[in-house]
C-alpha cells in the first residue's frame, strides 16, 4: 500500500506517460540532437510507420473510416520522411576523432540554452 | 439490429500505438543531451541546420501523434458506451415484445404470446419512449463520428505540414 506523502516514483508504481512525455520535450527542445539520438530516431520512425499502417482499423462509418485511413496515410508520410533525415543526420555524422573538420557544438548557434550534463 | 459502428479493439489498438509512439519518439530525441556537454561533442557544423530540423520535427510529430492517438482513443471509448446504450434500449424493447430497427422502433417478429391490456398499455408507452432514445443515441453517434473527423482531419494537415518541411 503506498504511504501518504511519498513521491510516486518511490512506490515502484509505473510513472504516467504524460510525465515522460512532458519530460521528454523539456529535454528536446533544450538540447541538440547527437549521433547515436539520430541513428535511434530513424529506427524508431521507420518502425511506426509501418506499425501505424499495420494498425489502421476498420470502422463502418464510411466517412470516419476514409479520415482515419488519410490521418494513418499522412503520420506514416511523415514519419517515414523523419526516419530518412534522421538516418541522414546519422549516417554523415563523421566519427568522434576521425573528422579534422568536426567542430565543436560550442561553435553552433544552439536554438535554445543548452546544460547537459555528463553522464 | 444496426451494426457496431467500430470495431472497437482495433482503433483502441491504433490509439495506444500511436500514444507509446509519441512516448519513444520523445525519448528518442530527448535522450541526446544527456550523454555529452557542449565542450567535448564534436559537432559537424555542417549538419547543424539538418539535426535540428530532425530534431524539431520529431517534437512536432510526437505531439501530432499523441493527440491523434488520444483522439481515437477518446472515440472508442464514446462509441462504447453508445453501444451499451443501444444494448439497454434493446433489451428494454424486447420486454415489451418490441425490436429496434434502424432509426425506428418495430414490433418483433415471430409468434407473439397474448399480453393481457395492462402490458399492451405499457408497451405502447414505451414505444414513443424507445423511438426518442433510439434517435438520441443515431444523434450522438453522428456527432461523435463528425468530432472525430474534425479532429483527425485537422492533425492530418498537421502531419503534412511537418512532412512537407522534412521534404
Amino acid at each position: 500500500m503506498r504511504g501518504f506523502g511519498r513521491p510516486l516514483w518511490t512506490t515502484g508504481d509505473v510513472v504516467p506517460a504524460t510525465l515522460i512525455r512532458v519530460a521528454g520535450m523539456a529535454r528536446a527542445r533544450g538540447y541538440r540532437l547527437s549521433r547515436d539520438a539520430a541513428a535511434a530516431l530513424a529506427a524508431v520512425s521507420a518502425r511506426g510507420a509501418d506499425d501505424v499502417l499495420a494498425a489502421a482499423p476498420w470502422v463502418a462509418d464510411r466517412g470516419t473510416q476514409r479520415t482515419i485511413e488519410t490521418a494513418v496515410e499522412h503520420l506514416a508520410d511523415a514519419l517515414r520522411m523523419l526516419a530518412a533525415q534522421s538516418d541522414y543526420v546519422a549516417g554523415a555524422w563523421p566519427a568522434v576523432g576521425s573528422d579534422p573538420g568536426a567542430t565543436s557544438a560550442a561553435a553552433v548557434p544552439a536554438p535554445e540554452s543548452s546544460s547537459g550534463r555528463r553522464p | 439490429m444496426p451494426p457496431k459502428s467500430l470495431d472497437g479493439p482495433s482503433v483502441v489498438a491504433l490509439a495506444a500505438r500511436l500514444r507509446s509512439l509519441a512516448v519513444e519518439l520523445t525519448a528518442a530525441t530527448g535522450a541526446a543531451g544527456q550523454r555529452r556537454t557542449d565542450a567535448d561533442w564534436p559537432f559537424p557544423a555542417a549538419l547543424a541546420a539538418d539535426a535540428r530540423l530532425a530534431q524539431e520535427a520529431a517534437a512536432d510529430l510526437a505531439r501530432v501523434v499523441d493527440a491523434c492517438g488520444g483522439a481515437l482513443s477518446a472515440y472508442a471509448y464514446a462509441a462504447a458506451t453508445l453501444d451499451r446504450d443501444h444494448s439497454l434500449l434493446e433489451m428494454e424493447a424486447r420486454r415489451h415484445g418490441l425490436d429496434l430497427d434502424v432509426l425506428d422502433v418495430v414490433p418483433s417478429r415471430g409468434v407473439r404470446g397474448l399480453a393481457d391490456a395492462r402490458a399492451e398499455s405499457a408497451a405502447r408507452a414505451a414505444l414513443g419512449r424507445l423511438r426518442r432514445g433510439v434517435l438520441v443515441l443515431a444523434e450522438e453517434r453522428a456527432r461523435l463520428d463528425a468530432d472525430l473527423r474534425a479532429g483527425l482531419a485537422r492533425h492530418t494537415t498537421e502531419a503534412a505540414a511537418i512532412a512537407d518541411r522534412l521534404r
